[in-house]
């Protein structure tokens, strides 16, 4: 009895196993030629068609394995499609139809606990999202947002129940997909049960329901042995009102190789993220009360670093490596309570890397949270030609929470006074794109 | 940042997490997770209570912990668990309902899908666990799942093959090993 017990036991053991997961839920973007190198030694067509994708799509973002990788692309992908198409008003369509929605839940009999939670997450996550627009901190709240185990659960499993709502409200259209089962069967087997990965029918039911409907379309690539000098593409095509294809959608890209997808992004939808509309002449400071605002500090502090926005090409950053030794100064209540709180262009244009006018602008300094002492390294390290927001913030937080090993050693780690000194700004040499603290904090001291 | 969607939990011991997973786990997600964790299972708790199902029933073993459950299947007629009573146990993941709860047989059973300690073999409690399932509609699986053993997995494979090739052995077997529980 006992040693049947045992073999039950070693038996359930093994069929059981889940190699342990790893990764963030959503990676920072990188690039392609990273693909390249991680297939140099792979099968000849694998290293055709991975040398070939930098040339077509400059970046691409790793999804955690676990199974929801294709839904959690998906879902995230349709997020940064709303933010790079960067219309509020269409935001707050989307969260419409959403809300509309829900009556097909209830019409496919989803039992009201199943969903009255999760859509609360996806709204707020929507009403965020049309609230930073149109100008947009490039996605990294998103970022944060889906990086928090319980927001990405909730945001992941939202769309798996708008599709399966979508296919078994149209069964009789998907009973053709599906030889073998019924749609019923199919999604409480295939779409409905976390960590069964996305499949064709759901894709193209997803694409139905909601993606396409949106105005984005969906592109597979698929990165296979098949016969073939590049990925393999398969569209999910926006169309017109005469049924046309439109171009001109905003797409999201998933690199498929098999059993994992990632997302994949040609060199314009980086550029269209990184700049925030430029109609608009005034730079927003990021209000420190984001909808999650534990998930954000949280998931900067585990998966991701500000430095992603520096593998944007055009979007220029100079990321203090030693920001963990920065003293935490809590944002100022005017900070936090004014989202909307503007700079004036004249200190956010090119003009705004001169140390005298950043030093001596009134318009920059009544905007700051009173601390003791002027901070005008903290105030704004990232400068692009663009206006661009920064959630600095975030990095503070970041900072005081978990402080970061630095590569400072003694001697090129200045002290906070001259951490702080203007003068940084009036180094010939100081290129933000280029700026590490050591190097360039040396170059401070010799002058 | 906590995921435990992924994790099996039908393989940790009840209510124990494991050091990785504390290890994981950061407090501020915890208390996000907690917070909705506690709010679903209040939820159901509510609907238990408002439509009670024949047959089943559940309800937390101490007020002071919404994670932990005590629940009750009664065999179903016309099965060789007829007018038996089971009583089982409910774990709820501190990321319910996104990982299904640790469902255990507190009441000796003999069935093919359930091992000596308890333990139960059911899709819906492993990979195919959705959040669409809540208490109610594991029980209701778990009873029908008691008249319908699935044989082609069996955890107790005595149990799997006299299913089959001696109805009445299996049957004088379920109660041999079937005792009540005190009450707690």
């Amino acid at each position: 009895m006992a040693s049947e017990q045992e073999l039950a036991d070693m038996e359930r053991m093994s069929s059981d196993y889940v190699p342990e997961i790893t990764g963030p839920f959503v990676g920072k973007q990188q690039s392609t030629q990273a693909l390249v190198a991680e297939y140099a030694q792979a099968d000849p067509i694998y290293v055709h068609k991975t040398k070939a994708l930098p040339s077509k799509y400059s970046h691409y973002r790793t999804l955690r394995g676990d199974g929801n990788c294709g839904w959690r692309a998906l879902a995230f992908g349709y997020f940064e499609a709303l933010l790079r198409i960067g219309d509020k008003a269409k935001v707050r369509t989307e969260l419409t139809k959403l809300q509309e929605y829900i009556k097909r839940f209830e019409s496919v009999g989803f039992p009201d606990y199943a969903y009255e939670d999760i859509v609360d997450v996806t709204f707020a996550l929507l009403e965020q999202t049309a609230a930073s627009l149109p100008n947009h901190d490039g996605g990294a709240a998103l970022l944060a947002a889906f990086n928090d185990g319980a927001t990405q659960n909730s945001l992941t499993f939202h769309f798996r129940l708008i599709t399966a709502a979508w296919m078994k409200s149209h069964d009789a259209f998907y009973a053709d997909f599906l030889p073998d089962t019924d749609v019923h069967t199919y999604c409480s087997t295939n779409i409905e049960p976390f960590s069964v990965e996305l499949e064709h029918v759901g894709l193209q039911a997803l694409a139905t329901a909601l993606i396409n409907e949106a105005g984005i379309a969906i592109e597979v690539l698929y990165l296979d042995r098949s016969v073939g000098e590049e990925v393999t593409p398969h569209k999910f095509s926006v169309l017109d009102a005469d049924g046309n294809v439109v171009d001109s959608a905003s797409t999201i890209r998933l690199l498929y190789r098999p059993g994992h997808y990632d997302l994949l992004y040609k060199a314009e939808d980086i550029a269209q993220m990184a700049i925030p509309a430029l109609s608009n002449p005034e730079i927003r400071l990021v209000s420190n009360t984001p909808m999650f605002p534990a998930s954000a500090t949280t998931a900067y502090s585990q998966t991701t670093d500000l430095d992603v926005l520096g593998d944007i090409p055009g979007f220029t950053m100079g990321m203090p490596q030693s920001f963990g030794s920065l003293p935490y100064h809590p944002p100022s209540e005017s900070l936090r309570s004014s989202p909307q709180k503007t700079i004036s262009p004249a200190t956010s244009t090119k003009e705004g890397l001169s140390p005298s006018s950043q030093a001596t602008s009134p318009a920059s300094t009544e905007q700051r949270p009173p601390e003791p002492k002027p901070q005008p390294m903290e105030r704004r390290f990232l400068y692009t030609n663009e206006q661009l927001d920064f959630d600095l913030h975030h990095a503070k937080a970041r900072a005081s929470t978990e402080p970061q090993p630095t590569n400072f050693t003694r001697e090129d780690s200045p002290d906070m006074s001259k951490r702080e000194d203007p003068a940084h700004y009036t180094n010939q040499a100081f290129q933000p794109q280029m700026w590490r603290p050591g190097r360039d904090y040396e170059k401070v001291e010799r002058l | 940042m906590a995921d435990f969607a992924m994790e099996d939990t039908q393989n940790s011991a009840p209510g124990q997490p494991t050091a990785h997973e504390a290890a994981k786990l950061s407090s501020t997600s915890r208390r996000q997770d907690a917070q909705s964790v506690t709010k679903r299972l209040q939820t159901e708790l509510r609907q238990l209570m408002l439509s009670s199902t024949p047959g089943v029933s559940a309800f937390p073993s101490l007020p002071e912990n919404l994670l932990n459950w005590t629940a009750t299947i009664a065999g179903p007629s016309d099965t060789p668990y007829a007018n038996l009573i089971f009583k089982l146990s409910f774990q709820f993941p501190a990321n319910y309902p996104y990982a299904p709860p640790t469902v255990l047989f507190k009441t000796p059973i003999y069935h093919p899908n359930v091992d000596f300690s308890g333990r139960i073999c059911l899709d819906i409690l492993k990979d195919k666990w959705s959040a669409v399932y809540n208490v109610q509609s594991v029980l209701l699986s778990l009873q029908s799942l008691l008249g319908e053993p699935n044989n082609a997995s069996p955890l107790n494979g005595q149990a799997a093959e006299l299913w089959d090739s001696d109805p009445a052995e299996f049957e004088r077997l379920v109660l041999t090993r079937h005792q009540d529980l005190e009450e707690e």
